[in-house]
């Protein structure tokens, strides 16, 4: 019985795999790029100053308010980032207006601001690396709601595929060490068995923690039954979850106070956490007898919901300070979980292996992908499902990847002053993966292989020289300054060309017999295994 | 601290790979006893747990249980690829 | 597309798609109706019983789906999904909410 088991199971891996493979590709992939958000927000924002002025959070914060004071006097929220650190590198700002009278939500306004002199900063228009990581959970061009539910269904098939796996490799500890490079099929199964084994805690955090974003909306049966089926009594459960922390501010009383002045309470903070650790002061009801000052500090723990003190607006004494707080279990475990995701919390070495565990979750995805094919060619070559899919992969393992190479060139190519600008570094990914896509339709398969790789070598290895000829944040400037954040991401591009044309230069030497390559005959996973 | 934690890990990895009989053919060595095993096994677990230590001494013990599982995942990758693209001497074993 | 083995039959196209919609739908009822059942068991505040729900709700899930495609009969599998669901749903309408 244990044999039918597995045998089910690896159809149901197997099957799960192949057909949302393509689309966990590109989750994963966004997801590992839009890791590194805030370091390709600061490269893809060329205008930004080479080397940040040093200046106190206290004095940031300060001109922050004061821009909003000036920008939006009536508002239900300011929010005020000051810069310090990787994640938070400028000073940003957002404000939301009050409500309508019908009901409708306020003006939003967001931006950055010249640390210096508090006026706002013109950087080109773009989505930078937080638009990567939006498409992440949300796709692109489909509805909010429509992309969160398609990536959810994924991230359940992904849990499965991850456990299924797991069953059906027999020899999990036997093979532990082991690759084979070498012809056929194996080392597919090899590399592909070796990048889900080495880094499985990671996958299945990251899979099972994914749900966990959005698990209120997917879940809400659950919570429904519990509370009630009315969106009211839905609120009730978000509210008890909040009850322990009150993020429930009150609305606003309507009477006009004046702001308490913020520096004696940025003092009280920085006398509790230690200079420069402000990560945001979210400000409700500004001007307002009801105003109240949250203040959270930066992430340095695993869980989200780690330090936050919450001040009165008018008076700026102390009103929480989470300490009396304990909360209850089950929701710092989710916290935690939310927060391993994010991993927002690493530091530069632990954020290089957490980039490695992404990467190797896609490349475990891709290597799936193609070794379905390989297992099958003998077998099924010539048909048309066979021929589908071996494009279908081909367009999205390299296609993909010159999609974002080509998100970054329309970054430095399209006109700063271009209309939505942003919106059109979008198009350019899915207009090169689109592209890509027809190649891979139009081309005999062998050629076509070799023709992407060399394309994407292309497409990464050149971002450098690219860069160098539209800005002067080239490799050059960014080496010499010690900006090694803004470095990376030249470095990192070119280390990609460098892979890709190593593949492309390997396949090319394979196909011209160079180098032997017998096709193995297809075989099923027991036989492999044997 | 960090790289220390990269050294014990990787040494951990070695230890329980050869402890497995494939890899010692690959490297022209004998059959493993079952007391050999047992020894390089143990080792090898000692070893992963003095990297949590290392871990944990430079990231505290939260952020370093997370940094240990990457410690141990980058040094397994690594004592992968250094198994399968060694220069050997013997063709290797189908 | 065909579940092939050496030891059994393959499959067919109607096969799948019941196992599918038992995996996806009838699993998703099965998750619905073991949390519920979960957050009403568990002896703790309403939120934090819901809270263990919602986070056990996708293990629930994830067992259903194995369980949609484990090696048997199609009438036993479509019992193996639905009868734990209608049971779990059965006790924890009994044990009324939190």
């Amino acid at each position: 019985m244990k044999e039918g088991f597995r045998q089910s199971m690896s159809w149901l891996h197997t099957w799960g795999g192949l057909l949302l493979g393509w689309v966990l590709f590109f989750v994963f992939l966004t997801g590992t790029v839009g890791y590194v958000e805030a370091e390709l927000d600061r490269w893809m924002r060329p205008e930004k100053p080479l080397v940040a002025a040093e200046v106190a959070q206290a004095d940031a914060l300060a001109l922050g308010v004061a821009y909003l004071e000036r920008t939006m006097p009536q508002a239900k929220r300011w929010l005020v980032g000051p810069p310090g650190g990787r994640e938070q590198p400028e000073l940003r700002y957002f404000a939301e207006a009050p409500a309508k009278p019908d009901g409708a939500r306020g003006k939003r306004i967001n931006g950055y601001l010249d640390r210096q002199t508090g006026e706002k900063a013109e950087y080109r228009d773009t989505g930078g690396g937080r638009l990567l990581y939006r498409m992440h959970y949300q796709l692109h061009y489909l509805p909010r709601i429509a992309g969160e539910w398609i990536v959810g269904f994924c991230t359940m098939v992904m849990f499965a595929a991850l456990v299924t796996g797991v069953i059906i490799h027999a020899r999990i500890f036997k093979d532990f060490f082991t690759f084979r490079p070498g012809a056929g099929h194996r080392n597919w199964l090899d590399a592909h068995n070796l990048l889900g084994v080495l880094s499985l805690p990671f996958h299945l955090m990251i899979t099972y923690s994914g749900l966990m974003f959005l698990c209120y909306v997917y879940m809400a049966p659950v919570i429904a039954a519990e509370y009630g089926w009315s969106k009211k009594e839905g609120r009730v459960f978000v509210e008890e979850m909040f009850l322990g922390g009150a993020d429930t501010v009150p609305g606003p009383a309507g009477v006009a106070a004046p702001l308490t002045p913020l520096a004696p309470l940025l003092a009280e903070v920085q006398h509790r956490w230690g200079p420069e650790s402000i990560r945001f002061v979210d400000i409700r009801n500004p001007g307002d007898a009801n105003a109240v000052i949250i203040v959270r500090n930066a992430r340095h723990m695993p869980s989200r919901d780690e330090g936050r003190l919450v001040f009165n607006g008018v008076t700026g004494g102390l009103i929480d300070d989470g300490g009396a707080r304990a909360n209850p279990a089950p929701q710092v475990l989710s916290a935690t979980l939310l927060g391993l995701h994010e991993g927002l919390f690493a530091g530069p070495v632990l954020r290089w292996l957490y980039f490695l565990a992404g990467l190797m979750g896609t490349a475990m995805i891709g290597s799936g992908l193609i070794l379905w094919t390989k297992k099958r060619r003998a077998r099924l070559e010539g048909r048309f499902g066979f021929a589908l899919v071996e494009r279908l992969n081909l367009a999205t393992v390299c296609g993909l990847p010159v999609g974002t190479a080509a998100y970054l060139w329309a970054n430095r190519l399209l006109p700063v002053d271009l209309g939505s600008r942003a919106a059109w570094e979008a198009d350019a990914l899915f207009l090169a993966w689109a592209a890509m896509a027809v190649h891979a339709g139009l081309r005999p398969a062998a050629r076509a292989w070799v023709e992407q790789c060399g394309i994407a070598a292309a497409a990464f290895g050149l971002i450098p020289l690219v860069n160098a000829l539209t800005t002067d944040r080239h490799l050059g400037a960014s080496l010499a300054a010690g900006q090694w954040d803004l470095a990376a991401v030249d470095l990192t591009c070119l280390v990609f060309g460098l892979g890709f044309l190593a593949v492309a230069w390997r396949i090319h030497r394979r196909d011209r017999g160079a180098v032997a390559d017998r096709e193995m005959p297809s075989t099923t996973i027991q036989e492999a295994a044997e | 601290m960090i790289v220390l934690a990269f050294f014990l890990s990787f040494a951990a990895w070695t230890a329980m790979a050869f402890a497995m009989n494939r890899h010692r053919r690959d490297m022209g060595w004998v059959r493993v006893t079952p007391a050999q095993r047992t020894v390089l096994r143990t080792a090898g677990g000692c070893l992963l747990a003095a990297s949590l230590w290392a871990c944990a001494g430079h990231w505290g013990w939260s952020v370093g249980t997370v940094a240990w599982f990457g410690v141990m995942t980058i040094s397994a990758l690594a004592l992968v690829l250094a198994l399968a693209f060694r220069p050997r001497a013997r063709p290797l074993p189908d | 597309m065909s579940v092939t083995s050496r030891t059994q039959a393959a499959a067919s196209p109607l096969e799948i798609i019941q196992r599918t919609v038992a995996a996806a739908v009838g699993g998703y009822g099965f998750a619905w109706a073991a949390s519920v059942l979960l957050a009403r068991i568990l002896p703790l505040t309403r939120y934090e019983a819901t809270q263990w729900a919602v986070l056990a709700s996708f293990l629930f899930y994830l067992l259903a789906i194995l369980w949609a495609f484990r090696v048997r009969p199609l009438t036993r599998m479509w019992g193996d999904i639905l009868a734990p669901a209608a049971a779990c749903a059965a006790l924890a309408w009994w044990a009324g909410p939190t």
